[in-house]
């Protein structure tokens, strides 16, 4: 496993529980997080996987929804909470630079600020795998940390170590990543850029006549 | 293990082949590589880094 990945598990793997606290009202203040996981589980028919889902949060609302959701998540101490707290909910630990999924066998892939963490090259081949397990047709959200800087993050929720790179990019460089690995893209959404702390969320989808194996 | 799960799994190595699943030993053996990754309290743990079995690092480069 690379050090960046090693790092990002055993730092989610400390935060686990008291990030799962934080986030217990998660949704509820957030109506254009919850706009777009609302279309997300209309245009998809079939399996959504929310990949680097947490303590599982986002993928209980979906399901809530009516979608079929299920999680994956590099840290093992995350899928514990999160099954604890969503035991109906389906969760594995897995990385998403390389996903233990079928080719084809997903309607939905939602990546919720989870490729915040990796580097350009670990995107790409993110994106690559999200294309290969979507679907024909298949849809993919993506929401990231939106602006250019990379930030090294120590600590957090609640004073824990931590040791894992916070990346932001811009709206048209995660879009040409997203086009290069075979997505058209659908819409685009910029959340709170008005603050210091602005975010995107990208909707795409895997073309049905690609050209792409 | 969840069945619906069960279906969508495949190997996360570049095959991404069939896995066949154990439910006494609580492992999924890849039917090409042959690793094998465990499932603990029915959480598959599908990375490469954790199976045992299969190539080794050495001839895996």
């Amino acid at each position: 496993m690379s050090d960046w990945l090693a790092d990002t598990r055993t730092s989610y793997d400390t935060v686990a529980a008291s990030y799962s606290d934080l986030l217990r009202d998660g949704l509820d203040g957030q109506p254009h997080m919850r706009a777009a996981f609302a279309t997300l589980a209309e245009l998809v028919d079939g399996p959504i996987v929310d990949v680097g889902c947490g303590p599982g949060h986002v993928t209980a609302h979906l399901r809530a929804l009516g979608a079929e959701a299920f999680g994956i998540d590099l840290s093992p101490g995350m899928v514990e909470v999160a099954r604890r707290e969503h035991p109906s909910v389906r969760f594995e630990v897995g990385s998403m630079t390389a996903l233990g999924l079928a080719d084809g066998s997903v309607g939905g892939v939602l990546s919720c600020w989870s490729l915040i963490h990796l580097p350009d090259s670990a995107v790409v081949q993110a994106l690559a795998e999200f294309r290969r397990v979507l679907r024909p047709g298949g849809v993919l959200l993506v929401g990231f940390h939106l602006g250019d800087s990379a930030r090294v993050k120590t600590e957090g929720y609640g004073g824990h170590p931590m040791n894992v790179t916070v990346y932001r990019r811009p709206v048209a460089r995660m879009r040409e990543w997203m086009r290069s690995a075979g997505f058209v893209m659908t819409a685009e959404t910029v959340l709170e850029p008005d603050t210091p702390t602005p975010g995107a969320l990208l909707f795409a989808y895997r073309p049905v006549a690609d050209q792409m194996t | 293990m969840d069945a619906a799960l069960l279906e969508l799994l495949r190997c996360p190595d570049q095959d991404h082949a069939l896995l066949a699943y154990d439910a006494a030993a609580q492992t999924l053996t890849c039917t090409v590589c042959t690793r094998v990754y465990p499932v603990r309290d029915g959480i598959p743990i599908m990375l490469i880094d954790e199976a045992t079995g299969g190539p080794g690092k050495a001839a895996g480069e």
